[in-house]
């Protein structure tokens, strides 16, 4: 029996049948190929990330199961954005390092994609669940915005304040984020 | 885990810590389990929270070796040829897609046009201000501080514009934009949204078109914002073609706000 899979291309792409692949190729590879021309990527990069995220999608989904809350089309493209985006700090990275970059061995890095997108979703997911301050106030800090600006903007008496606040948001979360059963699998 | 400790765990997850205090916060991590994943996890939510890249290692534990085994099999291996073989006939030539896009994009434009401009004889000056209050939030603007410690002109007239100071903002603005031959793309975004504040929106939209030029990870802001220029000028019709542009493409920023926001209008 195939593990919890809640859209039916999933199946399908878990089958190999090459209709649904032909449909992503048509209906989203170009959206994705434009988006990573837009972002320091060529075609070729475009190519590789959108088959290594589906074939990371296909072998989390075989192994675990993936239940998706939105249409599959955003969903997929999400797991490509998030794993373009991968690559390109990793570039930076070896940028940073002279050139000098990590030898890892394939399998390795496909499962550890697979980990930090399974991380990003969890972590949306425990986000959503916190007050829509709490969430504003957290991206604000980790924006780098002075805390001056926080003060003023969310009407804290002092900059300690501000501090106490963010530091009890990020502790919910991470408690959140404990609590939930998948986080285990992920560390 | 008391908050004395947290605070701790905040401390050297920032790099706040002096190298003492880190060598010794080090060794007590080695002795406490419990320690050691909560500043794991510390870590991984700075890296979500900060969009940048999340290094951790991967565990060693049954889901991961599970993980291994499927994608060093045989199944793996046939599906991933499969995936390969779908994506050399789908290549597709460039010249045939190119011209099929512009000839739809035509299309579409016309369609829009025609619809926006039957559209605005109805819509209503109130309306779309009380639209505009609703959607439009500053916190759609990109940071301006972590993208490096020599835009000084820049932070400032972000600070300046967060303090509802727009004269100063746009002014810091423009000298950043004199100083530096290649500006942060962040910059366009803040610019434009000044010269909006100061109802200037033709300028305003000029520099949302600059952002979505830039070619930047946050370029497709540029279109949410333009949209917003629009709205505010009480240019419904351009406010709709752009926002029909965004909810045409999954990826493009607020993507289903702007679907939300194009029925409201409709």
């Amino acid at each position: 029996m195939l593990p919890n899979t809640n859209h039916i291309q999933i199946q399908k792409l878990l089958q190999g049948d090459e209709d649904t692949i032909r449909l992503l190729y048509d209906s989203l590879f170009p959206k994705f190929a434009s988006y990573v021309k837009k972002n320091r990527g060529t075609y070729s990069d475009a190519e590789e990330t959108f088959q290594n995220a589906l074939f990371q999608l296909i072998a989390r989904a075989k192994v675990n199961g993936v239940s998706i809350n939105t249409s599959f089309e955003a969903y997929v493209f999400t797991v490509c954005k998030n794993l373009w985006f991968k690559e390109l700090n990793k570039r930076k990275k070896e940028v940073r390092n002279d050139g000098v970059f990590e030898l890892k061995d394939e399998t390795e890095d496909q499962v550890a994609s697979i980990l930090a997108q399974e991380r990003w979703e969890l972590f949306e997911d425990m986000l959503a669940k916190l007050s829509e301050k709490c969430r504003l106030l957290l991206k604000d800090y980790f924006n780098k915005i002075p805390y001056n600006v926080i003060v003023k903007k969310f009407s804290y008496a002092t900059e300690n304040a501000a501090f106490q606040r963010v530091f009890k948001c990020k502790k919910q979360l991470a408690e959140l984020v404990k609590n939930s059963s998948k986080y285990n699998q992920l560390t | 885990m008391n908050d004395e400790l947290q605070l701790k765990i905040e401390q050297y997850v920032s790099g706040s810590m002096s190298e003492l205090e880190a060598r010794d916060f080090e060794k007590l991590m080695e002795t406490n389990a419990e320690l050691k994943s909560a500043v794991a996890l510390s870590k991984q939510i700075n890296f979500h929270l900060s969009e940048t890249i999340d290094d951790s290692v991967v565990p060693k534990n049954e889901y991961t070796e599970k993980l291994k085994s499927f994608i060093e099999s045989e199944e793996a291996q046939e599906l991933k040829e499969t995936l390969q073989s779908v994506q050399m006939e789908r290549r597709v030539p460039k010249l045939r897609s190119k011209r099929r896009r512009i000839i739809l994009a035509a299309a579409a434009a016309v369609i829009i046009f025609l619809g926006s401009a039957i559209g605005l004889l109805f819509q209503t000056e109130q309306g779309t201000e009380q639209l505009f209050a609703q959607y439009y939030s500053t916190d759609d603007l990109p940071s301006v501080i972590r993208r490096g410690a020599t835009n000084a002109l820049l932070e400032k007239g972000a600070i300046a514009f967060q303090n509802e100071n727009f004269p100063d903002a746009l002014a810091y603005f423009k000298e950043y934009e004199a100083s530096t031959e290649e500006p942060d793309m962040a910059l366009y975004l803040y610019k434009g949204a000044t010269l909006m504040e100061l109802s200037n929106y033709y300028a305003a939209i000029e520099e949302f078109e600059m952002a979505i030029d830039s070619e930047s990870i946050d370029a497709t802001k540029g279109f949410w914002f333009k949209a917003m220029a629009h709205l505010k000028s009480g240019d419904v019709a351009n406010a709709k073609y752009v926002l029909t542009d965004i909810s045409r493409h999954v990826w493009y920023y607020n993507h289903d706000k702007a679907k939300e926001l194009l029925e409201k209008l409709e």
